[in-house]
């Protein structure tokens, strides 16, 4: 017993030592960001790697050509372009460079390392700089030509008026360091030089690292932050808790119950969900019942989305008001005179649902209480979810009983998340729950939707799970991408939501929020919801967040 | 000697059907590494980069093929790439989490045994009275709780509620490792929660194991003779019983190294403890083939050790095993 | 002086104990009372003696109780509600009360009518799991104890492989590779890797067993293989067996609700395991709503505390010197304070 005193006593000594551990040096002004989870921080500064460097080094360090503000469309918007020009056939863009601007070792930035920028996405096409290049097959980019030194001239293999957004998104790489790189894909990128406001890496290890102050930059002056701290972790209470006791200022991570387990756990928690891209049941339609459009009509008439918004995802999400698969996000872009005839489609009418059923011979031919194919065979499908997705496993099922209380059996079929990943692109599903895509226009969205190449087993993508292809769909999105009209634009894109609502590919459910969280323990100037500024998410793909990150002013006397 | 020279025959024997297995393994599970790497690029490929993707994985060639450059591998400690984090290497990220693992695991164990073996031997020597009779059936009882649930429970009232001890990690992140005062003490901090909730349900085990094999003990002549010739107590308590009754104890222990490392998964989730466990669960929901390859076989092979060493450990304190 | 057994062990210093004892001794009620025995032998006697000295334990009887009750409640608890465990019964998060005895989840599901149902398919795969596990090493040890040679080889070589590998990576690897792991699943897979460590004991009290007496005369007089097995080797492996059963029981209804707390369980299904899954999903302990949470937990660990003093008794019956029970405290402060030396006990 006495050597278990001992031990006891040396323990509470040790810890009193660590209790008094200095930290490192306090003096700067430091913004602790998490854009992605993670179980270890690996030293790797590479832009272009999506496994999470890259949600750390594009938009701090690197810059984009052109930020989309999606919010309010043509403010302040120029990165390193300063403007843009399509041509005449729609099959050009010529971009005016910004001109002053240095890389953070000195040399200057100009027209030559946006060439070589693409010059090297076509030489190394597994390494995924998201240019969109022209390989015989796929792809639209076909050339990049210097004009001067501060002008380059993309051409394009067909017209498309949206070429500007996949290009504005080009995070040009410095020339005098990349042309020696000969593996980008598995290049760490320690030194970094980049345009940015934040260049230089510090302070890493497991537990995370610090990007710091780029004194070169042209935002230096206006920048309080000296640090961006990235620290690594894992798991959503873990990194609520964080932010509540102040390891964490600005956060994107989803919530349950926030007013319940979120606000009162500090004075300084703050959330905004805005609304973000639809939800949807992704159909099979490549079997039955699902080839049914009655069928398909009375699955979205049976489902509660009332229930869906309040109790399934504890009221953070938003409803959509019309079945043609994008959400709230886009509502600029619709005319509801021509939707208002397909509203019905969103209610919840169990009655309604069970007319169309048996009208359509989906009737209970042998007696076991569940509704029938037309030829007889049983109707017997899973709804497939990843296990781990609480809000979306309520919704499924919630659907799965509301499907139940009109005779159809469905039935909520939840999997490991690597396996649910996996049966997508396989084709081997019945109904899954699926997001939609978020851009800069609803292109974006209906382009992956209805695109007949992603529709091949062995490739399925996300988008066209439903594999139904409509020619006028695919008509539309051409007329859409092949003129600079906004107003045949709008045309085309009404055509292609009247043919969604008319076929019912896949049946919206409700729009997901974008989780945003902040604190003010140390930093005043976030984006709310009553100065929706831009888009205040932290993750990569808001190219917005640069502007986010510089305009947090530190708050007097807070401490780092 | 030819104890020793049977079991690590065998030692060998189950390393190599550890590695078949590890091979199998994730060429059972449904899905496949590359499948997730072409759908990222949504359709931009066309068919020669997928095939070229592919090959990169190693997921061309007949299978026996496949399987001879994995036992290469293996002894080359080359543990291919993590797809999870790419490009690091998996060997760099095992260490990493084993070193923590090892920590946690062992603060554990070696507290459970020791404070466990204790009580056992105190109780074992006053058989019937109040220590045995009331700390016997709870710390035994205490092992069928829930490792979740007592971490869980733990996190929530010393960590979010009173704030007493850290949310998680293994040290205070601004100190850089090194084996000076300060870090260490960090590091004995933040394990505290961690190792106390694997403490609780597994040190009842030490205990009743040792009470069991002291009490047999006990009633053989030499304990009665040792007393007879007026040694003290402590004396006959410690040096000649309890020296006795350790030698099954360390083989549990060596087993129970196995379990405890797979145990300690639940704990490490709670406590955003960077250990192999956590790894682990994140690299299978991902898919990181060559993660989970590295790690099965990495706990395979400390088990493996584990037993060896205790087998040296009965050969040295038993001297019954040294004649063969 | 009928219930205080005596060592076996009949040497000078107890004769000369009992000559002094004989000499001072108190009647036979005096002491009786002083320690506490009675005096008439009860409804017990009647029963086979290893069931009888299993009803005296007190330790025992209570697990078993616990267990009835719990095996009593999850085959009629669902009858005693009206509410569907898997459909939404009432607003989410409601208090216990009237209506919902034990209140309601986040999703508005009856936590009673869930823990009810969950413990059947608990309690049954724990049961089951813990019974397969058991019968394997079973066979498995007896077998390798009793043929030995090239037979003992190969099947210690399995029983060491088994225990050496490291379970629950191992069932979580497994665990994924089928789409959804329901209960029972995973039951199958406890069962797979859980019966190294009862095969390694039944061997070597098997190998101890085989060389007595009863065995070898058997032998001698031609019994057959199986029958030997059956008829003398089995029921001195009872308690053993018991043992393994006990504890691989514990061991999987553990490792099965660790599996499901992970998500890596099926949570379409409904067990103690699921619902502790869903409460930590909901953070159930966060939003203060503690019926979500505290039913399934103290249901597994009662459920595990009941096995555990089963176990307890198994022991103490099969070693009496095990027993940690008052009584022989009770003696041996008496036999001190006699001066008498206690270690005979």
């Amino acid at each position: 017993m006495k050597s278990i005193r001992t031990m006891a006593l040396l323990g509470v000594g040790v810890t009193a030592l660590a209790a008094t551990a200095p930290a490192l040096s306090q003096d700067q002004v430091i913004l602790r960001l998490l854009p992605y989870h993670t179980d270890a921080m690996v030293e790797n500064y590479n832009p272009n790697n999506p496994t999470g460097p890259q949600q750390r080094m594009r938009d701090f360090a690197y810059e984009p050509l052109w930020i989309d503000n999606i919010w309010h469309p043509g403010e302040n918007e120029e990165a390193l372009a300063v403007s843009w020009e399509i041509g005449e056939d729609l099959k050009s863009i010529t971009y005016k460079l910004r001109e002053g601007v240095k890389w953070s070792d000195g040399e200057d930035f100009n027209a030559d390392d946006v060439v070589f920028s693409y010059e090297y996405a076509k030489a190394h096409p597994d390494y995924p700089m998201g240019i969109d290049v022209f390989n015989g097959e796929t792809g639209n980019v076909t050339g990049a030509e210097k004009i001067d030194d501060y002008t380059v001239r993309f051409t394009l293999n067909e017209p498309d008026a949206l070429a500007r957004y996949g290009l504005n998104g080009l995070y040009p790489l410095p020339e005098h360091v990349w042309k020696d790189v000969e593996d980008p894909k598995n290049f760490a990128n320690l030194d970094v030089v980049a345009t940015g406001p934040w260049t230089k890496p510090a302070n890493f290890s497991r537990n995370g690292h610090d990007l710091c102050r780029n004194e070169l930059s042209r935002y230096n002056d206006e920048n309080a932050i000296d640090c961006l701290r990235f620290p690594q972790m894992n798991g959503n209470e873990q990194t609520v808790a964080a932010l509540s006791a102040g390891d964490l200022d600005w956060l994107g991570d989803g919530l349950t119950d926030p007013d319940v387990t979120f606000l009162p756990q500090s004075e300084f928690n703050n959330y905004w969900l805005p609304a973000g891209s639809d939800v949807n049941l992704q159909l099979n339609t490549t079997r039955a019942p699902f080839d049914n459009l009655e069928f398909r009509k009375a699955m979205s008439v049976a489902i509660d989305r009332d229930t869906l918004l309040e109790i399934a995802t504890f009221g953070l999400t938003t409803e959509t008001k019309y079945p043609i698969g994008t959400g709230e996000m886009y509502n600029t872009w619709y005319d509801p005179e021509a939707l208002e005839p397909y509203t019905w489609l969103m209610q919840y009418d169990p009655d309604k649902a069970m007319e169309l059923l048996d009208a359509a011979g989906f009737v209970d031919a042998d007696n076991d209480g569940w509704r029938d194919n037309p030829d007889g065979t049983p109707i017997a499908f899973g709804i497939s979810m990843p296990s781990g997705w609480t809000d979306w496993v309520n919704t499924g099922q919630t659907v799965a009983e509301n499907l139940q209380d009109i005779g159809i059996n469905a039935s909520l079929k939840t999997m490991d998340q690597g396996a649910w990943f996996d049966a997508a692109p396989r084709g081997d599903f019945d109904v899954y729950v699926m997001w939609t895509n978020s851009g800069p226009t609803p292109y974006n969205q209906y382009s992956p939707m209805f695109n007949p190449r992603l529709m091949v087993e062995g490739q399925i993508d996300f988008q066209a799970m439903h594999q139904m292809q409509i020619p006028e769909v695919e008509a539309a999105l051409d007329v859409f991408k092949g003129s600079a009209d906004e107003a045949t634009q709008r045309a085309a894109l009404t055509d292609i939501h009247k043919a969604v609502a008319e076929n019912l590919p896949v049946i919206s459910l409700f729009a997901n929020p974008v989780w945003y969280e902040y604190s003010t323990r140390r930093f005043t100037g976030w984006v709310t919801e009553e100065d929706q500024r831009f888009r205040p998410q932290v993750h990569d793909g808001t190219r917005e967040r640069v502007w986010h990150a510089l305009s947090l002013k530190p708050i007097e006397g807070a401490q780092f | 000697m030819i104890f020793l020279a049977r079991r690590l025959v065998f030692y060998f024997a189950a390393f190599f059907l550890a590695i078949t297995f590890n091979f199998l393994i994730p060429r059972l599970m449904p899905g496949d590494p590359s499948d997730r790497i072409i759908a990222s690029f949504q359709g931009r490929l066309n068919e020669a980069q997928v095939a070229a993707i592919r090959q990169s994985y190693g997921l061309d060639g007949s299978l026996w093929e496949q399987y001879l450059d994995y036992v290469g591998s293996v002894f080359r400690l080359d543990f291919g790439i993590s797809t999870v984090q790419f490009p690091e290497p998996t060997a760099s990220l095992l260490f990493y989490g084993a070193t923590w693992t090892l920590v946690l695991v062992g603060l554990s164990i070696a507290l459970a045994f020791v404070i466990g073996s204790m009580m056992g031997i105190r109780a074992a020597w006053n058989r019937g009275g109040f220590f045995d009779s009331f700390f016997t059936p709870i710390n035994v009882m205490m092992n069928a709780f829930t490792p979740a649930i007592v971490a869980l429970v733990l996190f929530y009232a010393f960590s979010l509620q009173l704030r007493w001890f850290p949310l998680g990690r293994a040290h205070d992140p601004n100190l850089m490792a090194g084996f000076d005062l300060q870090f260490i003490g960090s590091v004995l901090y933040h394990a505290t929660l961690p190792v106390l909730s694997i403490f609780l349900v597994s040190f009842g085990g030490w205990h009743l194991g040792m009470r069991n094999v002291m009490i047999n003990l006990l009633n053989d002549d030499f304990v009665i003779l040792a007393r007879a010739k007026g040694l003290s107590d402590n004396r006959v308590k410690y040096r000649y019983v309890a020296r006795n009754a350790i030698l099954p104890q360390i083989t549990s222990l060596a087993l129970s190294v196995g379990y405890m490392l797979g145990g300690a998964l639940v704990t490490e989730q709670v406590f955003n403890y960077p250990g192999l466990g956590k790894f682990t669960f994140t690299a299978i929901q991902s898919r990181d083939y060559s993660f989970i390859q590295g790690q099965l076989l990495l706990l395979t092979t400390a088990v493996l050790i584990a037993n060896l060493l205790s087998d040296i450990a009965n050969v040295i304190l038993d001297p019954r095993l040294r004649k063969g | 002086m009928t219930e205080i057994t005596q060592s076996s062990r009949y040497s000078l210093t107890d004769r000369l104990d009992e000559a002094i004892l004989a000499s001072a001794a108190p009647s036979q009620e005096q002491v009786m009372k002083e320690l506490g025995i009675k005096g008439r032998p009860g409804w017990t006697s009647r029963l086979p003696p290893g069931l009888a000295a299993f009803a005296t334990n007190p330790k025992g009887m209570t697990g078993v109780l616990i267990l009835l009750a719990l095996i009593l409640f999850s085959i009629f608890g669902p009858m005693m509600s009206d509410y569907n465990p898997n459909r939404r019964a009432g607003k989410p998060h409601v208090m216990p009360s009237y209506e919902h005895v034990l209140g309601t989840t986040r999703m508005g599901k009856d936590v009673f009518t869930q823990l009810a149902y969950g413990g059947r398919v608990s309690l049954a795969v724990g049961f089951g799991a813990g019974l397969a596990a058991a019968l394997i090493g079973l066979a498995v040890g007896i077998s390798a104890g009793y043929f030995g040679g090239r037979v003992d080889d190969i099947l210690t070589f399995f029983v060491n492989v088994v225990l050496v590998l490291p379970g629950l990576p191992l069932i979580i690897v497994i665990a994924t590779m089928v789409e959804s792991a329901s209960p029972w699943v995973i039951g199958v897979v406890l069962a797979a890797t859980g019966w190294g460590w009862s095969a390694r004991t039944i061997r070597t009290q098997t190998l101890s067993l085989r060389t007595r007496e009863f065995v070898l005369s058997a032998e001698l007089m031609g019994e057959r293989k199986w029958r030997i097995i059956l008829i003398e080797i089995f029921p001195n492996m009872l308690s053993f067996f018991m043992s393994g059963l006990v504890l691989g029981t514990i061991a999987a209804i553990l490792a099965e609700a660790a599996l499901e707390f992970i998500g890596l369980g099926d949570p379409n299904a409904i067990t103690w395991g699921t619902m502790l899954f869903w409460a930590q999903n909901n953070l159930a302990l966060q939003s203060n709503a503690w019926w979500e949470i505290w039913p399934p937990c103290i249901a597994i660990m009662l459920t595990g505390a009941a096995l555990v003093m089963v176990n307890f008794s198994v022991d103490e019956i099969t070693n009496p010197q095990l027993r940690a029970s008052r009584k022989i405290g009770l003696i041996r402060k008496f036999l001190r304070s006699r001066g008498r030396s206690a270690d005979v006990f």
